[in-house]
């Protein structure tokens, strides 16, 4: 059986087993917002030369997404094929699209999960270059990359302290509603509060609430409620705490909400990732042989600049340092690339400008420089939910290290990128 | 005669009567609560305060509750059933005021469901409260 009939059936039941089964993920929508974007510079893509940008900020783990994309190959525009998917969600039970973690999204820091999280496999396939792979036969080029995120960013100071606020009084709310069920329901007191306390944190909803946490809601209800035992008569005191909790958690989920993307994920992030572009010669897949491999680390940084709460306005400082190991049959040197790119997303609109340069670990004699640069600029707009127009013109590295005379080819590339991961989403949310 | 809606948005403290028919008398009967936004760019938060005659009552939450046991209608004849639902949405992507909660619960036995699913639209209300009080009545 060809390696070609194996991969494609594998890629499809991945797409389609994916699409369906990872909706418990948080859904971060600004995220998703630019991931339709974002998977045009996966490794996957990187590896194989056909990344419309060579840097992109880490975007968070969760979500699978395929996309389709052109670019220029061979001096013609040609279909690529790219898609992604993070392990961690592989098989996870299904509790619904729209029911949210906020306690593991905003306030679980256990560092090897989130990096067990963000682990993301990145396919892509595109036809082979005939410059960049210039001693294999021209055919199909099958990229196949990993990312993960070593360092994840945080969501706002004042977002985070208001979610906090929030999580802890909707919980102290849930204690007194039990409260005022267990004096109502049976008529009865409640004698020892801290025992009667332990009984309830420890079923139901309760049961999600880290100690940590359940130690704050003790703490919290000890200082409002001043007592330890309790009968009927107190019930409408305990009402009137229950209401007063209620306002302050309106409160702060409100000061939340004022936000257009609250749980965005803001400065400092760093990125690892790893990939190889494979060449099918003459697209015979029982041919398949190894072109490169890369290794690269992007650090980056968002600064939230927005006044009013309601706009999207970030600015992204990003770089990337990738060391490109290559065989024989691709070219003669390795590639040491260092870069820095600038982008400013406001609402719908995003604007970006990188420039990378390449060294080559073994300059060609007949080569005046060993360093080739990449400059180009990039702008989209999010049409909707799952179209996503995007255009970037600028001048590539120019194949390989015999043609690095001249990296002045420019290059533009435009078209839609479609969001199929949301598009899924629409599909199962509506049918609930 | 089916009973009322028993959902509604306020504590009023009453335990109306819910008629559970005397066919189940027998039988085990399961509560399983639904909650949905009605609209995308939000997240929804979600936990639930269930008793059972003023005992706290254990479920796995989905956050939902799907299929917790309550027992045979004969053994929650007389016993008041209390369950208040929080449903907070946060904003993630979404434009302008928090969408509606739409809230279902079903009381049923493994085979059917011994009533109506109850179903209530909550309106900005953010977080939202469902509540549920009823005194079980098995019917004579």
């Amino acid at each position: 059986m060809s390696i070609k009939k194996i991969i494609l059936p594998a890629l499809l039941l991945l797409l389609s087993y994916c699409g369906y089964s990872q909706d418990q993920t948080p859904n971060k929508n600004l995220d998703n917002q630019v991931k339709s974007l974002q998977l045009n510079s996966s490794p996957a893509y990187v590896v194989l030369g056909v990344d419309p940008e060579n840097i992109q900020r880490p975007n968070s783990p969760t979500d699978f997404i395929a996309s389709v994309q052109s670019a220029v190959v061979n001096d013609k525009l040609q279909p690529n094929f790219a898609m992604e998917t993070s392990p961690y969600y592989w098989g996870k039970k299904k509790p619904g699209s729209k029911k949210f973690d906020v306690y593991d999204y905003i306030l679980v820091n256990d560092y090897w999960q989130n990096i067990a999280k963000s682990i993301t496999l990145s396919f892509a396939t595109s036809p082979s270059d005939s410059i960049t792979f210039s001693k294999i036969p021209g055919g199909t080029g099958l990229g196949l990359g990993m990312h993960l995120q070593l360092v994840q960013g945080r969501v706002s100071p004042n977002v985070r302290k208001n979610l906090q606020g929030w999580y802890q009084y909707t919980r102290l709310q849930g204690v007194l509603e039990s409260m005022i069920q267990t004096l109502e329901g049976a008529n009865l007191p409640i004698e020892d509060m801290d025992t009667w306390m332990d009984e309830t944190l420890s079923v139901g909803s309760n049961k999600s609430i880290s100690d940590g946490e359940k130690m704050v809601i003790k703490s919290l209800l000890q200082q409002k409620l001043k007592k330890n035992s309790f009968t009927p008569n107190d019930l409408d005191a305990i009402r009137k705490v229950r209401d007063d909790v209620v306002t302050k958690s309106k409160t702060a989920i409100g000061q939340v909400n004022t936000y257009q993307f609250p749980l965005t994920r803001e400065g400092f992030m760093l990125e690892f990732a790893v990939a190889n572009a494979s060449i099918a010669a003459n697209s015979n897949w029982q041919d398949l042989q190894s072109a490169k491999t890369a290794i690269w680390l992007t650090p980056s940084y968002r600064f939230n600049i927005n006044k009013d709460p309601e706009i999207i306005d970030f600015i992204d400082l990003m770089a990337v340092v990738r060391v490109t190991i290559n065989s024989k049959s691709t070219d003669t040197s390795n590639y040491i690339d260092a870069g820095g790119k600038l982008q400013w997303v406001h609402n719908k609109l995003s604007l970006s400008a990188e420039s990378i340069f390449r060294w080559l670990s073994n300059k060609p004699e007949n080569q005046a420089k060993a360093y080739t640069v990449r400059t180009d600029v990039t702008i989209s707009y999010k049409l909707n939910d799952v179209v996503t127009f995007k255009a970037t013109f600028g001048s590539n590295f120019d194949g390989n290290s015999t043609h690095y005379s001249d990296p002045s080819k420019i290059f533009a590339v435009g078209g839609f990128h479609f969001g199929f991961s949301n598009f899924l989403k629409k599909q199962s949310g509506s049918a609930d | 005669m089916p009973n009322s809606n028993p959902v509604k948005m306020k504590d009023t403290g009453a335990y109306p009567d819910f008629i559970i028919p005397k066919k189940y008398a027998s039988q085990t009967i399961f509560i399983t609560t639904s909650t949905n936004l009605a609209k995308t760019g939000w997240e929804l938060d979600l936990i639930h305060a269930l008793s059972l005659a003023g005992k706290p009552l254990d479920f796995d939450p989905t956050p939902d509750i799907e299929e917790a046991e309550l027992g045979t209608g004969k053994k929650l004849d007389g016993k008041r059933f209390a369950l208040a639902s929080i449903a907070t949405r946060i904003k993630n992507g979404g434009t302008g005021k928090p969408p509606n909660a739409n809230y279902s619960l079903t009381f049923a036995t493994a085979d059917e469901p011994i009533d109506s699913e109850f179903s209530v639209t909550s309106d900005e209300t953010n977080p939202v409260t469902f509540y549920t009080k009823i005194t079980f009545k098995l019917e004579k």
